[in-house]
């Protein structure tokens, strides 16, 4: 049997149909490699953020824990389960916020774990694609959280978890699984692309990109020295890169 | 094939006007969560006979998925799920079961009281076989290896699984106990052996975790691999003037036997940087009680030792082009039904799925080819088969 002609044809329409998904030309990406790698003592890492005070992680975990551990992996202390499915965290100027996905919770803790605020944002998108990051912005006191996928909504909130603002990404990136705020730019993790976009806070416009030898990364945080950790949810492991690469 | 050409550029024609949807819609009240999703897919099927067939009938439309699917969780402590086919509950009513596609696809609820061990109890997929837990939606076929379709062993079946995971989620263990009877077990009796079916799976992965899916559609950066190993036993000698229920037996009489059927599967998987492939080999015992049974083909007892072998393997191999959205396909399977009866099936084929958006919309093609058969059991009427439509879920 031959291979008929019209599917030849017809496959290429199509893909020649695709590139009007890769008109938007996005900055090169820089392939960057980790100088080195920890065992994570925490299960399913879905989130850190760095403590300048105490030079600690912050972590949260899938299934419902915060955690502080060293920025090589060993754990200080935890909580008990006090969650369903943690997905951000970040460290605002009265204490730890994390945000659950499943409840759609967003909550206040001081660094005793202690519960300040709590409060839940209706969103009525997939159960595991809501939430999945929150990072504070020190310069507008406000935070900006991001939904996972399908689609990508950015929100930002006031102190009080109020929704100020909603808006999408204006680059293409297949899901979002942390952000966090470093020298004036919004960085964008995510996982599915194991890309990192550093993007302008105005604008939210990348102006460069970093691709990631990690499997299944899903959070990032920034040292006082400027060192970047990303920690993998799957292999639970911390991995730090360079500052040099982020000049 | 002239149908073929009149109908190629109407299919293309949906092809290039589909754009993506939103995906599935959650709500929740703190602790509870539920969600909703589902997937429909249409595909043009058309066969190359071979040389004097008069009847058609698998040239056509056909509407393969219209699911519904409930998903609901109580904490951490409490999980259900529910899923539908209105197609094939459609199509059930004609009293057709297609196994690779009943009409209730789940209804279970997973326990997680018990540290470490999970109860999932009711109705769903069997924890055996690679290839039958990887959801549909991710793949680029149209129609999963004739081996692990369904009609050699039961894909979803009532009972109770037990599991567990080790290593950071790189070892699974599941242990259930289930009718025996597959997706038959849904009409409510078990038949009149009362017996039940056992299967074991074991998995390890490594270097991390690896998920039901077997597209590389990460680009992962480091090779992973998961291997698996599963069995079954069940044991059903029917009393004299019993039988079992109608359909139960599968299309090639062997899913369900007057006797024991003992089954273990071994699979592989392996990824990175877009390139993937599995491997998954199943091989079965049967020992019907009687030896007059049809699936001794006729042959003495001295030849055949009170034992049917049935089996064989598939292996396939796929790249996944992030820059194309593209996933390309190639696959080669054999089956042999019976080992007393001669011949056995073999087929390539080839998939090509062009993502719209993701595994959410996707134009799916499959090409197979026939290069053996087994003719004396399962004698086909066509030598080669295409299939291409879309495919949107909402997942």
């Amino acid at each position: 049997m031959k291979f008929p002609l019209y599917l030849t044809v017809g496959f290429g329409l199509l893909l020649l149909s695709a590139n009007k998904s890769f008109e938007k030309t996005s900055p090169i990406i820089q392939k960057i490699k980790f100088y080195q790698s920890y065992n994570c003592e925490v299960a399913e890492p879905s989130d850190i953020v760095f403590d300048p005070t105490s030079k600690s992680l912050y972590v949260v975990s899938d299934n419902g824990y915060i955690a502080e551990i060293t920025t090589e992996g060993k754990l200080v202390r935890q909580t008990e389960e006090i969650g369903i499915d943690f997905e951000g965290i970040t460290l605002a100027d009265k204490g730890l916020v994390t945000v659950d996905e499943t409840p759609r919770n967003f909550q206040l803790r001081d660094k005793n774990w202690n519960l300040l605020q709590s409060k839940r944002i209706t969103y009525l998108g997939g159960r595991n694609k809501g939430f999945e990051s929150v990072t504070w912005n020190q310069a507008s006191k406000t935070f900006f959280t991001a939904t996972e996928k399908d689609p990508i909504h950015l929100f930002e909130l006031d102190e009080n978890f109020n929704v100020l603002n909603e808006r999408r990404l204006p680059f293409k990136v297949r899901d979002v699984s942390a952000l966090t705020i470093h020298n004036g730019f919004l960085w964008v993790l995510s996982d599915e692309d194991r890309t990192i976009f550093k993007c302008d806070l105005a604008t939210l416009n990348p102006v460069k990109q970093f691709l990631l030898p990690i499997i299944n990364p899903e959070g990032l945080a920034f040292d006082e020295k400027g060192n970047l950790i990303v920690c993998s949810d799957d292999r639970e492991r911390l991995y730090h890169f360079s500052a040099n690469l982020f000049q | 094939m002239k149908t073929f050409v009149k109908t190629f550029p109407i299919i293309l024609l949906f092809t290039v006007n589909i754009f993506s949807l939103s995906s599935q819609i959650s709500f929740t009240n703190g602790d509870h969560s539920l969600e909703i999703s589902g997937s429909i897919s249409t595909y043009y099927n058309y066969r190359f006979y071979k040389e004097g067939q008069t009847d058609f009938k698998k040239n056509r439309f056909n509407l393969r998925d219209a699911q519904l699917q409930i998903e609901g969780r109580y904490k951490n402590k409490l999980e259900y799920e529910f899923q539908a086919d209105f197609a094939d509950l459609a199509a059930g009513s004609t009293g057709v079961v297609d196994p690779e596609n009943p009409g209730l696809m789940d209804a279970s609820v997973t326990f997680k009281y018990i540290p470490k061990v999970n109860i999932t109890a009711g109705y769903g997929k069997l924890p055996y076989s690679r290839s039958s837990l990887v959801p549909f939606i991710y793949s680029p076929y149209w129609q999963r290896a004739e081996l692990v379709r369904g009609d050699i062993f039961s894909r979803r079946d009532v009972g109770i699984t037990l599991s567990s995971s080790f290593w950071k989620q790189r070892v699974n263990l599941f242990l259930g106990a289930y009718n025996g009877l597959g997706e038959l077990s849904l009409r409510g009796d078990n038949d009149a052996t009362g017996k039940l079916e056992y299967v074991a799976r074991a998995e390890m992965a490594y270097p991390s975790r690896y998920r039901y899916q077997d597209i590389d559609h990460r680009v992962s950066p480091t090779p992973m691999f998961v291997f698996g190993a599963s069995a079954r036993h069940t044991n059903r000698p029917l009393a004299p003037g019993r039988f079992f229920p109608q359909g139960s037996q599968g299309e090639y009489m062997v899913k369900v036997i007057d006797g024991k059927k003992q089954g273990i599967g071994l699979d592989a998987s392996f990824k990175y940087m877009g390139f993937s492939a599995q491997f998954e080999m199943h091989r079965f015992y049967l020992y019907p009680q009687s030896e007059n049974n049809a699936l001794f083909q006729g042959t003495d007892k001295t030849f055949n030792e009170g034992l049917v072998r049935v089996g064989g393997f598939y292996t396939q191999i796929n790249y996944y082009s992030k820059p194309l959205q593209s996933i390309f396909s190639a696959r080669f399977e054999t089956l042999n039904i019976n080992d007393l009866a001669a011949g056995e099936l073999r087929r390539l084929s080839f998939a090509y799925a062009f993502q719209f958006n993701g595994f959410i919309s996707m134009l799916k093609a499959q090409y197979f080819m026939n290069l053996r058969e087994e003719a004396i059991i399962d004698p086909l009427n066509w030598t080669e088969q295409f299939r291409i439509g879309l495919q949107h879920t909402f997942k």
